[in-house]
């Protein structure tokens, strides 16, 4: 159920990375033909690509929190007996949930003042892009940071105490 | 007496292993916590980084690397180089030292040159009688070789850290780069000559089906390295250039990786590196500019200034520090250690792109540092051998390169020959 609900939300994240880097890569490649072919390029184009990459990165990073990918020094962790790296797995989660809790308040608070400041980013033609739009992958990502270390910890738990996990991942 | 604590409680917490952005992120909060700021001022440093200019190399140099790395360009690349240096006395060494050292700077060092071609180097360099241990420790060596050369992700990341010019960068690295090459290609003709290890003999019909075979990827060091040598373009336009390129090579011209499946994985998987980069750099942006504005890298010099006043003595610590930090966490040194040096070495007279170069250096030689350096485990994995055997296989190669980090570290003129 849990395992199913991550892997959904997963899908989701995956997607729109990959039609986000897509794009990225596009709309980089473009600039560089119309700059060294025609020099020119399009007004939007350098600031929108910066803030997408804010985007893509974010998503991978929590995609990488049910991959273990996030830099850490688990060396010595390793050396531990297995249950005892269970439990200090798990203390290391609630530690992290507990970070998270307040640079999610954080990045929340940033994302309704800038919303509140209503600055524009650029325009496209007759839109006029506020930051907020871009922005909101900020709240965004460490809000789903958040959870996907809190379905870590819930799995970390499960192994501590003997339930083991339906498949290993 | 708390500041003590709180440090003892940060390293312990460091060592049980949680997540180096999450350690950064808390010392944030408790920093802005403390100076009675607004914890909301943390993301405000944090979207500092949609403003640096070059940010986008970071995760399309990432992604090209790893189409590189899960194509069959790695196979085709070494088919060339051997066909083409093969001949040469030690030939096959040079090979491997030609090939990695070009695989790394495409794929910044995150530890594929091992696992992508030391499996096929390997049994090739044992079948020409190279010792087992001279084979392992070169494979080790190289697992990092590369990281001087354009356009390798510690680099770029160097550069926007320090605010130093990212192509004067690539430029500094060069000679230093091939300084380090040249020196383990002598180291392996002794070994050539000890061994008595026969040439490969050349072959003009090899050489021209290893051309042909590789046709689509010979152009990509000249593009990226000649476009930005020679001004054409900038390191970011590079990347855009070499992203674009490797997905039609890789999966239109060759067909080696699908569209529909393998590009997506990728996609991905280069992008969880890339975001596990981003958080650190994102939540140190505020604790260090926390540090700078407290006069932290300052405090620094003025107590070091008390014991080391000569530069020479300074650079003799950072090596050592480098290397300890580097062999522990080497993107997270980058971006925590760089702010707070970056001051206290431009106290000390450093230039920055010579610094730069040291570091690189240093992290490349970190990676092999006995006993947590990442290549050793790597190594240790993919050849099946014991972590100590590897240690041992690796020593002279790491004596060496630590003799060519005093080279790079107290000659600037190495480095800042081709800037300047």
């Amino acid at each position: 159920m849990l395992k199913s609900l991550e892997s959904f939300l997963e899908t989701i994240e995956k997607t729109v990375l990959i039609i986000l880097f897509c794009a990225m890569v596009g709309l980089s490649f473009t600039q560089v033909v119309l700059r060294a072919g025609f020099s020119t390029g399009l007004l939007w184009a350098d600031v929108f690509l910066r803030h997408l990459v804010l985007w893509v990165g974010f998503l991978g990073a929590v995609l990488a929190v049910s991959q273990n990918k996030h830099f850490a020094m688990d060396v010595i962790r390793k050396a531990f007996p297995p249950k005892i790296q269970n439990a200090v797995e798990v203390l290391t989660d609630f530690f992290a949930l507990a970070v998270l809790w307040l640079l999610c308040a954080s990045s929340v608070k940033f994302f309704k003042d800038d919303v509140q400041s209503s600055s524009i980013l650029f325009s496209l033609g007759q839109v006029e892009v506020p930051s907020a739009w871009m922005n909101f992958i900020i709240p965004a990502a460490f809000i789903l940071l958040a959870i996907h270390f809190a379905f870590k910890t819930l799995r970390d738990l499960g192994k501590l105490f003997g339930m083991s996990p339906e498949s290993p991942r | 007496m708390i500041a003590l604590l709180l440090i003892a409680l940060f390293v312990s917490l460091t060592l049980l292993g949680v997540p180096v952005f999450i350690l950064i992120g808390s010392g944030a909060l408790l920093a802005f916590q403390s100076a009675g700021m607004d914890s909301s001022l943390i993301m405000a440093e944090l979207y500092r980084l949609a403003s640096l200019p070059a940010l986008i190399a970071i995760p399309l140099f990432t992604f090209s690397g790893y189409v590189l790395a899960e194509s069959n360009s790695p196979k085709r690349i070494l088919r060339l180089a051997r066909a083409l240096f093969g001949w040469m006395p030690g030939g096959l060494a040079i090979v491997t030292l030609i090939t990695t050292a070009l695989f790394t700077a495409f794929t910044g060092a995150s530890g594929v040159t091992i696992i992508a071609l030391g499996g096929l180097l390997y049994p090739m360099l044992i079948e020409q009688k190279y010792s087992e241990d001279f084979t392992l420790g070169l494979l080790t060596t190289t697992g990092s070789l590369g990281l001087l050369f354009p356009p390798s992700l510690p680099i770029i990341l160097y550069g926007l850290i320090a605010k130093v010019s990212i192509d004067k960068l690539f430029l500094a690295g060069l000679i230093p780069g091939v300084f380090l090459i040249v020196t383990l290609s002598i180291y392996s003709l002794f070994q050539v000559a000890k061994n008595k290890i026969q040439k490969i003999p050349f072959s003009l019909t090899e050489l021209k089906a290893a051309a042909r075979e590789a046709i689509w990827e010979i152009p990509l060091p000249f593009i990226i390295i000649g476009g930005i040598y020679g001004g054409l373009f900038t390191a970011s336009e590079a990347s855009a250039v070499m992203a674009f390129y490797v997905i039609i090579a890789e999966v239109f011209i060759y067909r080696d990786l699908s569209l529909t499946k393998n590009l997506p994985d990728i996609m991905v998987k280069s992008m969880m590196l890339v975001g596990a980069i981003l958080v650190v750099m994102g939540m140190a942006l505020g604790l260090t500019n926390y540090l700078i504005d407290e006069q932290i890298p300052m405090r620094l010099f003025d107590w070091m200034h008390q014991y080391v006043q000569s530069k020479v003595v300074f650079l003799i610590l950072l090596n050592i520090f480098l290397l300890i930090m580097n062999m522990i966490e080497m993107f997270s040194a980058i971006i925590i250690v760089v702010p707070l040096i970056v001051p206290v070495a431009l106290q000390y007279e450093i230039d920055l792109v010579h610094l730069g170069v040291i570091f690189l250096l240093n992290l490349e030689i970190g990676y092999m540092t006995a006993p947590f350096g990442l290549n050793l485990f790597l190594s240790s994995l993919r050849f099946e051998k014991p972590v100590t055997r590897i240690y041992a296989a690796s020593l002279p190669f790491w004596l060496i390169l630590i003799v060519t980090l005093l080279f790079v570290t107290y000659i600037p003129a190495l480095s800042l020959f081709l800037v300047k």
